[in-house]
């Protein structure tokens, strides 16, 4: 049973987004990207600002779309997103100055079954780290949760390798959680070019761990653990525990963190004489 | 464990092997590749070519009947490796598919022939069957334009053309030092020619932009839609209609086409892009 | 009236494995279902999140193997071991009777229509539809009356059990000793746990595709896919594929996998020209395939109406609103 404070805060908080909403587009922004019932919608027409919607339902990170969009543009951010969205600008696919942050605080998002994701459950920035506007009440951050990488970890080399093994068999190939994650910016994905023969199309045990180690060590310095990856597989495969494992490495051997400071530049497009030999 | 009785049939996927006996280069990036005369086809299908290892790709066949050549522009992996083949290599051919040129609706019809860059490849096996059979047919017109001099394809033929019974009219985006023809795009040669729409048949193959162009200056010449025939161009990976990636609308290219008759896709927008 | 007790289905499926390779729903660690031939059978599952084309169209399969040398050899590969398929949902075998249509045809296709000679089908109707299922609009369920050898239908501990074909009933008469025949003098009723509650419109479909080619709906629905493959490849009508060869040396196989037109690639030339080059372009391409190409074609649309697209998709496209909703104007 919701609580009726959480009620009326929520209510709030989407009147606000609403109003947001109508004087960007009336002072000529080119779209607001937010949620309405049935996930993420693009608001073009003052209109069409009622569809938008906040409730505990709204789990997609909607800073996937940003690169596609030239003009001014106002987003939705809960904390979770917006960790990807100073990983963004910071690789030059958004340009700080062409997108009104709308921020909303929130303490974790509820899945069909009415029950929250896990990774809302320590949820380490339940506030947006940058915002043009914060809604909403700031929960207490928690600590984030390694222990899931932790054990993995714990185990030995081969029993590693055939959870992974196990796991990708069930992996088709659709590249959902390629497409669907905010830092998989590359306009062409180099798995896709076929002239390269880097992988191909077919499904077979070489070919799928090609593509899934191939994409963690490209995102290593710059995945969030939004774990939206892991929400769309369809086959349900873990991989968020893949990428936290990277994320865990390089905190541990560059002392970085992807999604917290505009300034700090990415282990892994800078080079510095004391960098570690991992 | 018990095994099922096997379904006698034929399987389409199965390549005929055949050897390379001859190859003519006609431009930097395009070569001729000629095999055994024992093949059968109408002009403007085209066959599926394996380069075993590299992979298969439709290629029009670019002769008439009974000889085969197969002209092959390489821009892919697959046809840069046709590019490397020698004669004497083995390659599979899966075909003849597709429909080919109406070639009955042709006959006693001012004939207006326009081919674009490798399109005119297609087109090729067409023009050597009319000029076998030249009194079957009234005017005829080729109209072919590519970059420059040196991608012009078939220079043998066009030298043959200029000479046969027909009018020829051939033309560069940009001449080189030699060039002493027309310069421009293709639809720059029609105020050229008397081309008019009486009786007439326009058959069109190139790029997608390029027989855009076309149609509109033979509508300018007041041609119907149905007097306007082109072949169209799209990825296959069967050639036989069941692998879905040639459709334009509800046809396939491979077995309704490649060549339509305008009228077919006029209303399908986006498709001569 | 003929009926298998539930309890012997797993003694039925081990006499069936003597001589068949028998398929059925098998439930993994963290809840996907899939039809597999290890593992313990499920049966209390609503459909599988990969459909059952996969057995008759797999995502990966040689088509054949080539050998250069002093004679280049091709060996084809089709597969002719006798399978059985337990469990198969009513729309998932209508979803057969359209792919066989594409297969065969003026070309036969010996990878797939081996594999379909190969195998029978026992299917078992639905009494729980799931909240994206919707194939009544379709005629393709809950319940089947042809397409399958057998088909049961859950009646609490039991199922009951109809042959519709010969293959069917020899399969039944040959296993006779875990079938019983009861005579009722009421039905059971059947245990219908819930109803379809998913809609769609599809009146006038083919009209309001036409007149709707240039309109604005269709770049205002297209903007938030994501052009994954998830609902081609858990579409069990879905079946394009793509063909790659992989070699070594002197040796090397012709390779057949699904592709999805979702991908932008799909309709990419080489030399870089895309007839769908954007997502707009691509999502018309799906649905008027599947609500009219397809329909133009062969008589049907491309479409049983079994939810996987709708239940799976991250951004929650719906299929179905999207039928529904679209207008010339």
């Amino acid at each position: 049973m919701r609580k009726m404070s959480e009620v009326h805060e929520i209510a709030k908080i989407e009147i606000a987004i609403k109003e947001h909403a109508s004087s960007l587009l009336s002072e000529g922004a080119e779209c607001i990207i937010g949620y309405d019932k049935d996930g993420p919608c693009f608001i073009e027409d003052l209109k069409e600002v009622d569809k938008l919607v906040w409730n505990n339902h709204c789990i997609h990170n909607l800073t996937k779309y940003l690169p596609d969009f030239e003009g001014k543009v106002g987003i939705v951010v809960k904390g979770c997103d917006s960790l990807s969205l100073v990983e963004l600008i910071k690789h030059n696919q958004v340009s700080r100055d062409k997108v009104f942050i709308i921020g909303i605080s929130c303490s974790g998002i509820l899945n069909e079954k009415k029950e929250k994701y896990k990774k809302c459950k320590n949820c380490s920035h339940p506030s947006p780290v940058i915002y043009d506007v914060l809604l909403g009440e700031k929960p207490v951050p928690k600590e984030e949760d390694h222990s899931d990488v932790v054990e993995l970890e714990s185990l030995p080399h081969e029993e590693r390798f055939s959870f992974w093994e196990r796991m990708f068999s069930k992996c088709i190939k659709c590249f959902a959680c390629r497409n669907i994650c905010p830092v998989c910016f590359c306009k062409e994905c180099l798995i896709d070019r076929r002239e390269s023969k880097w992988s191909s199309k077919f499904v077979s045990t070489p070919e799928i761990l090609t593509y899934h180690v191939t994409r963690a060590f490209h995102v290593a310095d710059m995945c969030t653990a939004c774990g939206e990856c892991e929400r769309a597989c369809p086959m349900k495969i873990p991989v968020l525990k893949l990428y936290k494992k990277l994320r865990k490495d390089v905190k541990e051997l560059f002392g970085y963190e992807a999604g917290l400071n505009l300034e700090e530049t990415p282990p892994l497009i800078s080079f510095s004489e004391d960098d570690p030999e991992p | 464990m018990e095994m099922e009785s096997s379904l006698e049939i034929e399987n389409p996927y199965l390549p005929r092997l055949m050897k390379v006996q001859k190859i003519r280069v006609e431009t930097e990036n395009i070569k001729t590749f000629e095999f055994e005369k024992t093949f059968g086809h109408l002009p403007g299908q085209f066959v599926e070519l394996s380069v075993f290892g590299a992979g298969e790709v439709p290629i029009s066949i670019s002769s008439a009947p009974p000889n085969l050549e197969l002209t092959v522009n390489r821009v892919g992996i697959v046809t840069n490796a046709i590019y490397d083949l020698e004669v004497g290599d083995v390659v599979g051919i899966r075909g003849p598919y597709g429909n080919g040129w109406p070639t009955d609706a042709l006959r006693g019809k001012n004939i207006v022939i326009v081919g674009g860059g490798i399109g005119l490849a297609p087109l090729r096996g067409l023009v050597q069957m009319i000029l076998s059979e030249r009194k079957n047919y009234g005017k005829l017109y080729i109209l072919y334009g590519a970059r420059t001099p040196s991608d012009l394809v078939f220079k043998q033929d066009l030298e043959n053309w200029s000479k046969a019974p027909a009018n020829l009219f051939v033309t560069v985006d940009r001449a080189d030092e030699h060039w002493k023809g027309n310069v421009g795009v293709v639809t720059t040669l029609f105020p050229k020619t008397d081309i008019t729409p009486e009786n007439a048949i326009a058959l069109i193959c190139g790029p997608g932009i390029m027989m855009k162009f076309v149609v509109k200056s033979l509508k300018a010449l007041n041609f119907e839609d149905n007097q306007i025939v082109v072949s169209m161009e799209r990825v296959m990976k069967c050639g036989i209609g069941k692998c879905g990636h040639c459709n334009i609308g509800a046809k396939y290219v491979c077995i309704d086409g490649p060549v339509f008759n305008y009228k077919e896709i006029a209303n399908i927008p986006t498709e001569l892009k | 009236m003929t009926i298998l007790k539930k309890q012997n289905v797993s003694k039925l499926l081990d006499e069936l494995r003597r001589e068949y390779k028998v398929f059925y729903p098998t439930r993994d660690e963290e809840g996907v279902i899939s039809f597999s031939n290890v593992g313990d059978v499920v049966l209390d599952y609503s459909n599988s999140t990969v459909p059952p084309k996969d057995l008759f169209l797999p995502q990966t399969e040689t088509t054949f193997e080539f050998e250069k040398g002093a004679e280049f050899k091709l060996r084809p590969k089709v597969h002719i071991v006798k399978r059985i398929v337990l469990g198969i949902r009513p729309c998932d075998v209508h979803s057969l009777i359209l792919l066989d249509k594409v297969f065969s045809g003026d070309f036969l296709d010996p990878y797939y229509l081996q594999r379909r000679k190969n195998t029978s089908l026992i299917a078992i109707n639905c009494t729980e539809p799931e909240k994206n299922c919707f194939c009544s609009f379709l005629e393709t369920g809950p319940s089947l009356k042809e397409g399958a050898d057998i088909v049961l239908t859950d009646l609490g501990d039991l199922y009951s059990v109809e042959t519709l074909t010969e293959k069917g009933k020899e399969l039944v008469d040959n296993k006779s000793r875990f079938f019983e025949e009861v005579s009722l003098e009421q039905e059971i009723a059947r245990k219908r746990k819930a109803e379809i509650t998913k809609t769609i419109d599809l009146k006038e479909i083919a009209e309001r595709l036409e007149k709707s080619f240039e309109s604005p709906y269709w770049d205002k629905v297209s903007k938030k896919c994501l052009n994954c493959a998830i609902c081609t490849y858990l579409c069990p009508t879905c079946y394009c594929f793509d063909a790659v060869d992989e070699s070594l040396d002197f040796k090397g196989q012709r390779i057949r996998c699904w592709d999805s037109c979702m991908f932008p690639s799909y309709s990419r030339m080489a030399g870089g020209i895309n007839p769908r080059a954007t997502k707009k372009d691509r999502l018309m391409q799906r649905v008027y395939h599947k609500f009219k190409y397809f329909d133009d074609r062969y008589g049907n649309f491309a479409c049983v109406g079994c939810g996987r697209c709708v239940a799976a998709c991250p951004v929650n496209l719906d299929i179905t609103k999207i039928v529904s909703e679209v207008r010339g104007d």
